[in-house]
């Protein structure tokens, strides 16, 4: 793992040596104000757009109690990568591109989401134990395949990394504009489907009985989170993707007992963590992105952790009189 | 939309009655929850579905609604396969069956009684709210709709329970246990609204624990032990031998004289 990390910093070094476009002096202003290259530019405006999306698809994900599905279907993705990239580098002779190695990468989450449901569905066991077998199961898998394009004797295999902490200063302008066209349509399904995704999050029982097509409406809001962990790969990382999905919705319970004000409280700090963290690791060098949008979150919730207090005195339930019958 | 059931012709008992299951079996990993059923449901009635713990209750509902799998047999509702009457049945599942720290409010919970008729993409509207509103005021909770179902006691959510149900505008209503951990005045405000609906000329039919209340608040019984014991009209079917028989030698003889007198 240590090696994995070391080269991912070698990697930036050798890019900044190597003469990319970005400027060697990068100031924080700047960086906040969006100021630092286009293409820099349009892959923060991107995180931004799929920290909007994994806010509500967060919330979602947190009210059916699947938070660590998530994790699973991350780390499931990274076979995926490297599956993506043989691929690509076979068809194209590139490895490095990014509509084969997020294509890969949702084929195999979705593989890791189907073994947790499978395993839990034959085996009994209990779904933490499933989750936790699929997930470093598939991350193992991973591990191995990455150490093994490590070895190819072509360029680019480096850029593999970065997938791991997430990378969005010196994106390609094509992959930055592909991730904030998927991030947009994420913000759009979610927007178009709340009203569905809610009655199937409280009570899909009653929604059944409704003559709501419940499993066709579980496997999209399943769908939507392992979009979203696909897409956050590369501004998020692979390992800290399901903190965007789950800090900026917890953030929001603590602000509002409401899911529509929820929703929208979640899509803006995820967001904000989002710009927060796109900013600062483009400022400073040696700051992955996907960690400090996932710190920027972190800082957001404990900000608010007064706020949960604060609400909870003030709006505690009155002693209610029982309405007459 | 959902796949054909069995093929049987059930057509010639569409007229029997709101309720029809025959040789209706749920089966759960191998174990019998229901065997071999036959009921029919009066239009109009109020129905009580009686029966000790594991007696199959909630399992005869959830087979009539097509939502477990039929073993055996078939069930019809309003005279069709369950999985079309949808828009005409109204369902109160069991209240412990939800989350209620949900970040929703009374009255979120009754909209949602109100999402098939406004379908999909169409968010609710200010008109829907209006009704949903009015849905509360009918079980007594209209000063409640912008309370967090959280803060509710579990009489008042088992009032916006019905209030869904309500919102559905069904004609044939199936509870389960809605009277179970309720408090006193929210149980006579559920009873008056049901027999509002029976007056309405729409078949209620209720899960129910509680043997005391049940000659008060049914007119038509159907008592379960897996098996149907009996079904009919209330005084004929709630009688010391059919009780003895659901309920095995978990009642005494004074609990039994007590209650069919």
């Amino acid at each position: 793992m240590a090696a994995v990390w070391r080269r991912a910093s070698c990697r930036r070094w050798s890019a900044d040596a190597g003469g990319r476009s970005y400027p060697d002096r990068i100031g924080m202003l700047d960086a906040l104000l969006l100021s630092v290259g286009y293409n820099t530019t349009v892959a923060t405006i991107g995180a931004m757009l799929l920290g909007a999306a994994a806010g509500p698809v967060g919330v979602f994900l947190l009210l059916r109690r699947r938070a660590l599905l998530a994790d699973a279907a991350s780390h499931a993705t990274l076979p995926g990568v490297v599956l993506g990239f043989l691929v690509s580098l076979w068809l194209t002779g590139e490895g490095r591109s990014l509509p084969f190695i997020l294509a890969g990468a949702a084929i195999s989450a979705g593989l890791g989401v189907f073994c947790v449901q499978a395993l839990q569905a034959w085996s009994r066991l209990t779904p933490s134990i499933a989750i936790a077998v699929v997930l470093s199961a598939g991350f193992g898998l991973g591990v191995l395949g990455l150490s093994y394009v490590q070895t190819l004797p072509i360029a680019g295999q480096a850029g593999l990394d970065q997938l791991l902490v997430g990378q969005t200063a010196g994106m390609r302008l094509a992959d930055a504009y592909l991730i904030a066209a998927a991030a947009a349509i994420l913000l759009l399904l979610v927007v178009v489907f709340f009203k569905e995704l809610r009655l199937v999050a409280f009570d899909a029982e009653f929604a059944a009985a409704a003559g709501w097509p419940v499993q066709r409406l579980d496997l999209l809001a399943n769908g939507l989170v392992l979009v979203t962990v696909v897409v956050g790969l590369s501004s998020v990382g692979l390992i800290l993707v399901v903190a965007l999905l789950i800090i900026p919705a917890a953030t929001a319970r603590l602000w509002s007992g409401s899911l529509d004000r929820m929703a929208l409280l979640a899509g803006l700090f995820g967001s904000l963590a989002a710009y927060l963290g796109a900013s600062v690791s483009a400022a400073a060098h040696n700051v992955p992105t996907g960690a400090a949008i996932v710190l920027s979150a972190g800082l957001l919730f404990v900000l608010s952790l007064p706020v949960a207090a604060v609400r909870q005195r003030l709006l505690a339930p009155p002693v209610l009189p029982e309405p007459p019958p | 939309m959902s796949p054909q059931l069995h093929l049987i012709d059930n057509a010639p008992y569409a007229g029997n009655g709101p309720v029809v299951a025959h040789g209706l079996s749920v089966v759960y990993e191998g174990k019998p929850a229901l065997w071999n059923v036959d009921f029919v449901a009066p239009a109009g009635a109020m129905v009580g579905v009686i029966g000790p713990n594991g007696a199959g209750k909630s399992s005869f509902i959830k087979a009539c609604l097509g939502l477990v799998p039929w073993a055996s047999g078939w069930a019809m509702l309003l005279g069709q396969d369950p999985r079309k009457s949808r828009a005409r049945v109204g369902y109160v599942p069991q209240r412990a069956s939800v989350d209620w720290d949900f970040p929703a409010s009374a009255l979120d919970v009754v909209c949602m009684g109100y999402y098939r008729k406004l379908g999909w993409l169409r968010p609710v509207d200010r008109k829907t709210k209006a009704a949903a509103r009015e849905c509360l005021g009918r079980v007594g909770m209209a000063d409640f709709a912008d309370r967090p179902i959280g803060q509710l006691s579990g009489g008042q959510q088992q009032r916006v329970f019905l209030a869904r149900a309500l919102a559905q505008d069904a004609d044939l209503y199936l509870m389960d246990e809605p009277f179970a951990g309720v408090d006193a005045a929210s149980e006579q405000v559920l009873i008056k609204a049901l027999r509002t609906l029976q007056a309405e000329g729409k078949t209620v039919l209720v899960v129910h624990h509680d043997l005391q209340t049940a000659p008060d608040y049914f007119d038509h019984a159907l008592i379960l032990s897996t098996r149907a014991v009996a079904s009919g009209p209330l005084e004929q079917v709630f009688t010391a031998e059919t009780l003895q028989d659901a309920y095995g030698g978990r009642l005494a003889p004074s609990q039994l004289s007590a209650l069919v007198g």
